[in-house]
């Protein structure tokens, strides 16, 4: 069954609470827990609640406590894979095994009150660095030679440009045929 | 393009704002400027008699902007912040969601950002520590997901799902 998305995303005043926008402003307001139990509500809330800007913000709010700079790292977290990706994959297993010795700690805990150490930070985005690494694949392969590897770096500004040019995903897959079957593919 | 108006003339001068439904509001200069997009189109027009449209606000989400607006225009360097965020709590405390939501957009469209923020919080403590099928009922949102789809979000937020 096709959806029109363009139609979901635009403001109608009989389905507010439909409005993604309305959706992503409330979303700012909540953890990464509820972040991540919301997107299982309906699509809209999905789409809403995959915006990389929320997550961005969950995962670098302590980070100047921490020492670290955020500005030159968002576009390379961007490329590999986006700040939900870093959340999910690298930064929330690294604070639940960290935790693991306190037996009173459950992961909705974690997400609310956790503050990064600058060494899981690093550690989270070196792996993901490996992982984007790894997942081009011939690419990478190609361009080794001997002891130095090195990544082409036109493919890798493309791909910047290429989520840069829409501002975030949710953006982005609004301008995508919005009758795929595999729409969620976008966001994985 | 028109002259702000000078102090005495800005305690004077009135605001009149036209909702959807075609009701006329008025409103003090200063309550009018904690609207960023009410303050833009004054100073363009200046002070005039002329209802400023509200093409997408209804009367009754118009009135309770206004009693918000007027509020905290008053209780600006009169009432403790403490007594301030009290009232605020009283005015979200049995707000519908409806409501709610319809504030969220005509604030967003007004710009007054203490009053986006407020409503947003208001609803995001709503959407914590909420199931799933407890989010689908208090929003009474539809499952639209394919099974297919369902399994496959439910598969990528296990890490939050799971205890």
């Amino acid at each position: 069954m096709a959806h029109d998305w363009e139609k979901m995303k635009k403001s109608n005043s009989d389905q507010v609470v439909d409005n993604v926008d309305a959706m992503n402003e409330i979303f700012k307001h909540l953890d990464a827990h509820s972040l991540a139990v919301a997107s299982c509500v309906s699509r809209r809330w999905y789409v809403a609640a995959m915006d990389d800007n929320l997550w961005e913000v969950i995962c670098t709010r302590h980070w100047p406590a921490s020492g670290i700079c955020i500005g030159r790292l968002k576009c390379v977290v961007n490329v590999m894979g986006g700040f939900r990706r870093l959340y999910v994959k690298w930064l929330h297993p690294l604070c639940t095994h960290s935790a693991a010795s306190n037996s009173n700690t459950n992961s909705k805990d974690l997400d609310n009150n956790v503050v990064w150490t600058a060494d899981q930070v690093h550690l989270s985005l070196s792996l993901l660095s490996v992982e984007y690494f790894e997942k081009l694949g011939p690419f990478a392969t190609a361009s080794c030679h001997g002891n130095s590897c090195t990544i082409s770096r036109p493919q890798l500004l493309h791909k910047e440009q290429e989520k840069a040019e829409d501002g975030h995903y949710g953006k982005t897959f609004y301008k995508e045929d919005q009758r795929h079957p595999n729409w969620m593919a976008h966001f994985s | 393009m028109a002259e702000l108006p000078n102090t005495t003339m800005a305690n004077e001068c009135k605001v009149k704002l036209k909702s959807k439904d075609d009701k006329i509001f008025e409103v003090e200069y200063a309550v009018a400027m904690q609207s960023q997009t009410l303050k833009n189109a004054l100073a363009h027009t200046g002070c005039t008699d002329t209802a400023l449209p509200l093409h997408d606000i209804s009367s009754q989400i118009l009135a309770k902007v206004i009693e918000y607006c007027e509020y905290h225009v008053n209780a600006a360097n009169t009432i403790s912040e403490k007594d301030v965020k009290t009232w605020d709590e009283e005015l979200v405390k049995h707000m519908d969601q409806d409501t709610l939501f319809r504030l969220i957009v005509a604030a967003k469209y007004l710009e007054i950002h203490n009053l986006v923020d407020l409503m947003c919080k208001t609803i995001a403590d709503r959407i914590k520590d909420k199931s799933v099928e407890e989010l689908r009922e208090i929003f009474h949102v539809q499952n639209d997901f394919t099974p297919e789809e369902e399994e496959q979000v439910r598969r990528e937020t296990k890490w939050a799902h799971g205890e």
